[in-house]
């Protein structure tokens, strides 16, 4: 069966999702742009700005608000391409079934990204826009997924591999085949991903007009800290195994630094947009810079603090299936991946 | 967690509600997915969508004034004649705001094909300063210190006298700078016709709240009470024999009312128009230059030195500390403070007696009728309070850091110290008019000035052995 994956895949498959996956990042960042600079509503129809069939509006024309939001429609729009050229790739030369039919959901995933995107645009509703700023870094984990399954190294991951068990490395690799590891990767991504959520409460609650926007604020602010800190320690400890045992230890590596990162990330973000807390204030004194709204500086720091967040998730998602893959889960045999994650659940 | 919950109930969030719903019975696994859109453009669609956004009546001073909730509903609606609101705002003609720009700014933000922006106010400002103005954005509780209540129309970093509005200048300048050092960020990058608009309706939400006060001051010195009962203390009863409710408020059918209202409008329309003749000129022969030699800097700042160390004269140290680090009197309160601390004291004392009360046994019956009163009044000003954000002192500035709130030109600092800070503890040295002499004359405030500008540079050991020997008596 391995034998027989191996032979007939194309490299196309994999080269599309990283293509894919390279658009999408942009396409976040570009979309906390959209958030941070309030251009959301630059225009106030979907799929015809300013009367114009879409791909020809005069983007390079444009400035301010529009421009931020042409941006990154036409990044959604490049994305969209993307996905179907990785599914057209993936039925032309992907051998296995369910990887054919994760790539119908991705470009169902970002049909439905798109509508959501102009539905928010179109109602101008900001519970829209919290959704859509939700379902865009799980679209982008998908992504980065897809890059994993298709990618060579997971078809020769040693775990499946005929003969595995004569390869050097294997000694030490065996030793990965713990269920709890698993369980760690897996409440790791969760955690992580619903942090990501709290933050977009966080941010867009604020600019909610109801007249609870001030309490959904409030709590979200206390529970994204509190996360922060089980999202922290869970990633460290996570990176840190995997990265002991071998399993994808530059992406670990990676992760433990980018989740250090995001934490000055998160607290910047609060300095360049709210200045110091009374508490903060009394024990370093004022904050002594002065903010400015929509300010380069600002905007980046923000939309990188969302971008990160993603980012983080997408790669637990990966070590996540890399952790699995190297406990044996088979793509062939559904019920047993089910299994074991219950299994590593439990 | 009781007010998610609500939230979470509410309208606001029915769309995702549909939408997890219609998810919810739909077999994700099926590849229709054209179905799965169009179910879910379906629900969306269907659903309504969040009612609009209102301005709030001012509830600790409603309550403050007992006025009756059928007389709030009057207030509001009056205010809603003459203001509009927060999605069509009304500019009424004397009030010499432009509508155009009212509208620019109000209501939700969008971008029309021109490229022009609406809805700034909610764009760059809700979120902090709140829908009504009152300074209680989603945000405001985290930050340091709160967003500025604009509703009594006191500005703090003006260059007008301390009584006066601010100009339309003072408030570009500041959402031009921000105030360094707090939330309120610059908004440099905004074209100054956007800024404009801006300014516009903070002034537009400034007389609104203005406005809404003197009509409550108005119910309650002349309508609510007033027919209630005759000279012996009756109530006066209507033709079915129910006691009177005291005159309506409703101006469009009453012509002394009216009159009144215009008369309220004037008044609070004026002080805003007639800032710009309240703005503080210094003498321009006074005005140091700015190529002075560095020892005539240094003389003139040590003059402002002892000033500002001097009990009788500037009395700086007092509240900004011996060193100057902000570390003088630090228990007082802004007025927006004090108001609610009022507020909660007078709560505090009215429970106290309504518990006294409750001991005692022989009471008559109208003794029995106020104590019930009293006590639904405590439960109602107990929800006043319960919405209070945690009242914060006033801190004197650390002037060793050279963050000045309402800028950093020597003219503003001259402002600052001339005027003291409007809502604010900080005292004014200079004249309160024009004309009007102050503790301190023009070129002593200018020495202050050079002095406060020079604290930043000087080492925290020099004042100190210059203080007066009872300092520390004088600030304790
Ligand atoms: C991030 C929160 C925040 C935002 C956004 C914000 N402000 Fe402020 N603003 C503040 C705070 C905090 C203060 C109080 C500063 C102080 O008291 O020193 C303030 C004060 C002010 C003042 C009073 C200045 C004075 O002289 O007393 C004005 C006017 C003002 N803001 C206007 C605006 C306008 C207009 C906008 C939108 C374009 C805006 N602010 C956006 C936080 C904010
Ligand atoms: C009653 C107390 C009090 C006295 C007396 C006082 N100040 Fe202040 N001062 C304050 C407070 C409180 C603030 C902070 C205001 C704020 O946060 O908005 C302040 C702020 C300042 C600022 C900063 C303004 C800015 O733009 O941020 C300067 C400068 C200043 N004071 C100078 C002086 C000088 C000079 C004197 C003497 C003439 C003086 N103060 C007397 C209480 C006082």
């Amino acid at each position: 069966m391995s034998q027989f994956v191996a032979d007939q895949r194309s490299a196309w498959p994999h080269r599309w999702a990283w293509l894919l996956a390279c658009a999408t990042f942009p396409l976040i960042w570009w979309g906390g742009f959209v958030t941070v600079t309030g251009s959301g509503m630059a225009f106030v129809d979907w799929l015809m700005p300013d009367g114009y069939f879409m791909p020809l509006f005069p983007w390079f024309q444009s400035s301010g608000g529009k421009f931020v939001e042409h941006g990154h429609r036409l990044l959604g729009m490049l994305s969209g391409l993307l996905t179907i050229a990785l599914l057209v790739s993936l039925y032309k030369g992907e051998p296995r079934r369910w990887v054919r039919r994760f790539g119908v959901g991705l470009l169902l995933g970002v049909i439905f990204q798109g509508v959501l995107g102009g539905l928010r645009v179109n109602l101008d509703e900001r519970v829209i826009a919290l959704i859509h700023g939700c379902t865009g870094p799980l679209f982008f984990a998908a992504c980065a997924a897809m890059v994993a399954v298709t990618s060579p190294r997971w078809l020769n991951s040693p775990a499946i591999l005929a003969g595995a068990a004569d390869r050097p490395r294997m000694g030490r690799l065996s030793k990965t085949a713990e269920p709890r590891l698993l369980r760690l990767a897996i409440l790791t991504t969760v955690l992580a991903y619903l942090q990501l959520v709290i933050g977009a409460v966080v941010r867009h609650s604020a600019l909610m007009t109801a007249d609870q926007a001030g309490a959904v604020f409030q709590i979200a602010v206390y529970f994204h800290v509190l996360v922060a800190l089980a999202v922290f320690a869970h990633v460290l400890m996570l990176a840190h195994k995997c990265f002991w045992r071998g399993v994808a230890p530059l992406m670990s590596a990676s992760l433990a630094l980018l989740i250090v990162a995001q934490i000055f990330l998160g607290l910047s973000t609060w300095l360049v947009k709210y200045g110091m807390p009374e508490w903060a204030v009394a024990t370093f004194g004022e904050w002594p810079y002065r903010n400015t709204d929509s300010g380069l500086i600002q905007a980046t720091i923000i939309a990188g603090h969302g971008a990160v967040g993603s980012l983080i998730v997408a790669l637990c998602t990966v070590l996540t299936l890399k952790v699995g893959r190297q406990l044996g889960l088979q793509s062939s045999t559904r019920p047993a991946v089910k299994q074991t994650i219950a299994g590593a659940i439990a | 967690m009781l007010p998610v919950w609500k939230w979470v109930l509410a309208r606001r969030f029915s769309l995702a509600e549909c939408q997890w719903h219609t998810l919810g019975n739909m077999n994700l696994r099926s590849p229709s997915s054209l179905g799965i859109i169009a179910a879910l453009v379906a629900a969306l669609v269907g659903c309504e969508q969040a009612p609009p956004p209102q301005f709030h009546l001012n509830e600790m001073r409603m309550v403050e004034n007992e006025t009756p909730a059928d007389y709030q509903q009057e207030i509001a609606d009056v205010l809603g004649a003459m203001f509009g609101t927060p999605d069509q705002p009304f500019a009424f003609p004397e009030s010499g705001l432009t509508q155009t720009r009212l509208t620019l700014a109000a209501g939700a933000a969008y971008n029309d094909t021109e490229g022009v922006s609406h809805g700034l106010y909610r764009r760059h400002c809700v979120h902090c300063h709140g829908i009504t103005g009152d300074g209680r954005g989603p945000t405001a509780r985290f930050l340091n210190p709160y967003p500025r209540d604009y509703r009594s129309g006191v500005f703090k970093f003006k260059t007008t006298f301390a009584a006066a509005k601010p100009t339309d200048e003072d408030l570009k300048r500041i959402m031009h700078n921000g105030a360094p050092g707090t939330a309120m960020p610059s908004f440099s990058l905004l074209p100054n016709s956007e800024v404009e608009s801006l300014v516009e309706y903070v002034k537009y939400l400034a007389m609104r709240g203005e406005m809404e006060q003197r009509l409550n001051q108005y119910v309650y010195d002349e309508l609510a009470d007033a027919d209630r009962v005759d000279e012996k203390g009756n109530p006066v009863l209507d033709e079915n024999g129910a006691p009177l409710k005291g005159i309506r408020l409703n101006p469009a059918a009453n012509a002394g009312q009216q009159e009144a209202v215009k008369g309220m409008m004037a008044e609070v329309v004026a002080p805003w128009n007639e800032a710009k003749d309240q703005v503080i000129a210094p003498t321009e022969e006074q005005i140091p230059k700015d190529n002075r030699p560095a020892e005539e800097i240094a003389a003139s700042a040590k003059k402002g030195r002892d000033l500002f160390f001097s009990p009788q004269k500037g009395n700086c140290f007092s509240c900004h500390g011996p060193t100057a680090l902000g570390d003088g009197q630090q228990n007082d309160f802004d007025v927006w403070t004090k108001e609610q601390k009022a507020f909660l004291d007078k709560t505090e004392q009215l429970k106290q007696s309504v518990a006294e009360r409750d001991e005692q046994k022989d009471l008559s019956d109208d003794d029995k009728t106020a104590l019930e009163r009293d006590r639904r009044l405590v439960s109602e000003r107990e929800d006043v309070i319960k919405t209070f954000y945690p009242l914060r002192n006033a801190i004197p500035r650390n002037l060793r850091k050279g963050i000045y709130r309402g800028g950093r030109r020597r003219i503003d600092i001259f402002a600052r110290i001339h005027q003291g800070i409007p809502g604010m503890p900080m005292p004014g040295v200079g004249g309160s008019g024009p004309g009007v002499q102050g503790t301190l004359t023009e070129a002593e405030i200018w020495n202050i000035v050079d002095y406060v500008l020079s604290l930043p540079y000087e080492a925290i050991s020099g004042p100190q052995t210059a203080l007066p020997e009872n300092v520390a008596e004088v600030t304790k």
